[in-house]
C-alpha cells in the first residue's frame, strides 16, 4: 500500500486506477549516504506517481534531494529502501527494460569532448541500437530545432556552455524515449537560450512522452510543468499543479508557495 | 551482449587514443625503443647466463610490460570518464557492464598488440632471431592478448578505488610494479623472488614467451599449462573487475 503524503494530490487508496497505470510510480523511496557522524538522508520515504504524458517538475533548492531521486529512478544509485516502477518495471529487479524506454539529460553536459557534436549523438544513439539512418534522420531534426545543425561537425570542446547543454539535450532525445529525465537542463543558460529550450520541450511533449524535470528555477516549473513536487531536505512537501498550489496557499507564484512551505527562498539552497 | 554497442565504444576509444598523436607515438614507441636500446647495449652481454644474452633474457619481459601498462591506461580512462559524468550517462543507457568491460578489453588490446609488433621488429633489427617462426609469434601474441585482458580487469578494479584520473594512474602501479619487478623484467629466481612469482599473471606470460623464444616445442605441455593458468587468472580478474565496476556504478 502506498503512503499518502500531504499535498501529493495522489490517493492510491481511493483511486480506482491501478498504481501501475502511472508511467512512474515511486514507493517509499529513500537514500542515505554515510556521513562522518551519522548517515545523511538525501531522500526520505518519498512516494508519488507520474502520469503518462505529463511534464512533471521536481522543484527544490540545491541539495534538496532532486538529483539523488533522479539518480535512483534512472538506476545510477541504488535506493537504501523503497522501490520505484517505471513503465511497470522495478528499478531494483528489472532495470534493463527501464533503461531501454528512458533517457537522461544529466546536470553536467557529459559528452566526449574529443568527438564532434554529431559523433556524440551517433555514439549514444548506438547505445540504443539505432541504425545509422535512424540516427541521422532524428539528429538532423533535433539539431535544426535547437539551432545546432551548422555546428554538428565541430568538436565538442569548441562548443560554448549553452551549446553544450543543448547538445546534451539532443543526445538524451536521440532515442526518442518514452520517459525523459532532465536534471536542471537550463542551468547556466542565458535567458534567450533558456526560453528556446522551454519552447522546444513544450513542442516535444506528447501523450506518449513523460518528462521529469528537476529545477530550481520557479519560472521554468511554472512555464513547463503540469504538476510539480516541492522537495526539500529529502522530503516531499507538496505535489499539485502550479495553479493549484498557488491557489491553495493564496499567493502570487510558486516562489511564494515555496516560501510559505519552507519559510525561505528556493534560491537559498539547503546548505 | 550486443555487438553494436561494444564496437561503438571500441571505435570511440580508438579515436580517443589517436586524438593526441604525440602521446600516442610516445606510448606506442616506449617499449619498442627500450627493446632497441637494450638490444644494442646488451645484445652481446652474457652477464646473467652462459647460454643467453641479457637482452634475450629480458625481451619477454619487455613485451609483457607493454601489456601491463594497459592497467594504467584503462584505469585512468574509466576514472577520467567518471569525473566528467560520462560514466553516469553511460549507466543510464541500455549498455550493460559486460558489454562495457568487453569493449574496454578489445579497445585496450589494440595498442599492446601494435607495440608487440614494433618491439619484435626492433628485436629483429638488432639481430634477435627466435627459433619458433610464425607459429611461435602467433602464440606469443595470444599470450599477450590474454594478459592484456587480465590487465583491463586490474584497471577496472583500480578505477573503483580512485576518485580522479591522476589517482587512478598512481594506484595502477600497485598492480604494475610488483608484476614488473617480481615476474617480468628480472628472472625471479635471480633475485630470490621465486616464491612470489606464482601469484602474478605476468609471470606465466613472460615465462612462456621465453620458452617459445628459446625454441621449445609449441606443443610443450608447460607452455600450455602456463596459458591455462593465465587464462584462469584472467577470467578471475575479469569477474572481479566486473564486480567492482558494478559496485562503482552504484556509488
Amino acid at each position: 500500500m502506498l503512503h499518502i503524503t500531504k499535498d501529493t494530490g495522489l490517493d492510491y487508496n481511493s483511486s480506482k486506477q491501478s498504481p501501475r497505470a502511472y508511467a512512474i510510480e515511486v514507493d517509499h523511496l529513500s537514500k542515505s549516504f554515510k556521513g562522518k557522524l551519522e548517515d545523511v538522508k538525501a531522500v526520505n520515504q518519498i512516494s508519488f506517481g507520474i502520469e503518462r504524458g505529463e511534464i512533471f517538475g521536481l522543484l527544490g533548492p540545491n541539495g534538496a534531494g532532486k538529483s539523488t531521486l533522479i539518480s535512483m529512478l534512472t538506476g545510477i544509485l541504488s535506493p537504501t529502501s523503497g522501490n520505484a516502477y517505471i513503465g511497470g518495471h522495478s528499478i531494483i529487479d528489472d532495470l534493463q527494460p527501464v533503461k531501454e524506454m528512458m533517457s537522461v539529460c544529466p546536470q553536467e553536459p557529459a559528452l566526449y569532448k574529443f568527438l564532434s557534436g554529431m559523433a556524440n549523438i551517433e555514439f549514444f544513439g548506438k547505445m540504443y541500437l539505432m541504425s545509422d539512418e535512424q540516427i541521422t534522420r532524428r539528429a538532423e531534426e533535433l539539431l535544426r530545432q535547437l539551432g545546432l545543425f551548422d555546428f554538428k561537425d565541430r568538436l565538442v570542446r569548441a562548443y560554448s556552455g549553452g551549446m553544450l547543454r543543448q547538445l546534451s539535450l539532443i543526445v538524451s532525445l536521440i532515442s526518442d524515449p518514452d520517459i525523459l529525465f532532465l536534471d536542471e537542463p537550463t542551468v547556466g543558460m542565458d535567458p534567450r537560450n533558456r526560453r528556446k529550450v522551454w519552447d522546444f520541450l513544450g513542442n516535444i511533449n506528447s501523450p506518449e512522452k513523460t518528462i521529469i524535470l528537476t529545477t530550481h528555477y520557479i519560472e521554468e516549473a511554472e512555464a513547463l510543468c503540469n504538476r510539480v513536487a516541492i522537495i526539500d531536505f529529502g522530503e516531499l512537501l507538496a505535489l499539485a499543479s502550479p495553479a493549484e498550489l498557488i491557489k491553495k496557499y493564496d499567493v502570487d507564484n510558486l516562489e511564494d508557495v515555496f516560501m510559505e512551505i519552507t519559510g525561505r527562498s528556493i534560491m537559498e539552497g539547503s546548505y | 551482449m550486443k555487438i553494436q554497442r561494444i564496437f561503438t565504444i571500441v571505435k570511440m576509444e580508438v579515436r580517443r587514443q589517436v586524438m593526441d598523436p604525440l602521446v600516442l607515438i610516445f606510448t606506442l614507441l616506449l617499449v619498442p625503443a627500450m627493446v632497441l636500446i637494450f638490444g644494442l647495449t646488451m645484445g652481446s652481454n652474457y652477464g646473467w647466463s652462459s647460454q643467453y644474452t641479457i637482452f634475450e633474457i629480458m625481451l619477454p619481459g619487455f613485451l609483457t610490460y607493454a601489456c601491463l601498462l594497459t592497467i594504467y591506461d584503462s584505469a585512468a580512462s574509466v576514472t577520467g570518464e567518471r569525473e566528467l559524468g560520462l560514466q553516469k550517462r553511460l549507466y543510464s543507457t541500455p549498455l550493460t557492464s559486460r558489454e562495457y568491460i568487453s569493449s574496454q578489453m578489445i579497445s585496450y588490446t589494440i595498442k599492446p598488440v601494435i607495440q608487440l609488433f614494433l618491439a619484435l621488429g626492433m628485436a629483429f633489427i638488432v639481430g634477435f632471431r627466435p627459433l619458433n617462426g610464425l607459429l611461435g609469434y602467433i602464440l606469443i601474441i595470444l599470450f599477450m592478448v590474454v594478459l592484456t585482458f587480465c590487465s583491463v580487469g586490474f584497471g577496472m578494479i583500480t578505477s573503483t578505488f580512485s576518485n580522479s584520473a591522476s589517482t587512478a594512474g598512481g594506484l595502477a602501479f600497485i598492480f604494475i610494479v610488483p608484476q614488473q619487478v617480481f615476474a617480468t623484467f628480472i628472472p625471479p629466481d635471480f633475485i630470490g623472488a621465486g616464491s612470489f612469482k606464482w601469484i602474478f599473471p605476468s609471470y606465466y606470460a613472460t615465462d612462456a614467451v621465453g620458452m617459445i623464444f628459446a625454441g621449445n616445442s609449441l606443443t610443450n605441455s608447460v607452455i600450455w599449462a602456463r596459458m591455462a593458468i593465465l587464462a584462469v587468472m584472467s577470467a578471475i580478474i575479469y569477474l572481479a573487475g566486473l564486480y567492482f565496476y558494478e559496485r562503482m556504478k552504484k556509488r
